[in-house]
């Protein structure tokens, strides 16, 4: 028979022992999750000219010409919409809203819709939806915590 | 070495073939043909080449190949 003295003390090792569990889950829950975004970034910025390299990192935007029609579409770096079609004095109009399938680091979002976008431009508007003009907030991603309005 | 990049969950998974190799090359066009089949779109970059051009047929030629998932609207 246990003593009831030892029987708490087990159930307190083994309550220990499954948080200490969780909490090794969760940092590599964490990891793969940096990880994932490090990489992501790598690519968006590998794939990036220089002046949208600049336009990324100074004001958390880049802009894109579409393929089909010429038009200048400003990708922010957010979620969920962040394509929005310029008008002629640069300002963003008519949100659109798509992306790839999947739960991917942000920054493969923006290099599928900038590649979409450049490459193949109206099949990528096919699919788009109009979205709701909400005011443009964004992060520069090399100063984080830094909010723009715009 | 060329690269075929798709995107995914973990950011990227990079397949390495060998350009000069029958057997690399028929891996690698395996894999293509499966990811367009599936509905991602390929994108292909030569060396040096940051712009890119959308592919619906393999090219072993290409320096690398990036594999966006399907499109939707949100």
């Amino acid at each position: 028979m246990i003593h009831p003295v030892n029987s708490t003390r087990f159930g307190m090792m083994r309550a220990a022992a499954a948080t200490q569990r969780a909490a090794v889950a969760a940092l590599e829950f964490c990891g793969r999750r940096k990880r994932a975004r490090d990489r992501a970034m790598a690519l968006l910025r590998e794939h990036l000219s220089d002046s949208q390299r600049s336009q990324f990192d100074n004001r958390g935007y880049f802009d894109v010409v579409g393929s089909d029609t010429g038009a200048c579409y400003r990708i922010f770096w957010r979620r969920p919409t962040n394509v929005y079609r310029l008008d002629g004095n640069e300002f963003p109009m008519l949100p659109r809203c798509f992306y790839p399938v999947g739960k991917l680091p942000l920054a493969d979002v923006l290099l599928a819709q900038k590649l979409a976008l450049e490459r193949f431009e109206r099949e990528a508007l096919a699919v788009a939806r109009p979205a709701i003009n909400d005011p443009i907030e964004c992060e520069v991603p090399a100063q984080q915590g830094a909010r723009h309005r715009r | 070495m060329r690269a075929q990049i798709i995107m995914e969950r973990s950011g990227d998974a990079r397949h390495e073939f060998d350009p000069v190799d029958a057997h690399s090359i028929a891996e690698a066009k395996s894999r293509f043909e499966h990811l367009i089949g599936q509905g991602y779109s390929a994108v292909a970059f030569g060396d040096g080449d940051a712009s890119g051009s959308r592919i619906t047929e393999f090219d072993p030629e290409a320096e690398r190949t990036i594999f966006i998932p399907r499109l939707v609207g949100g």
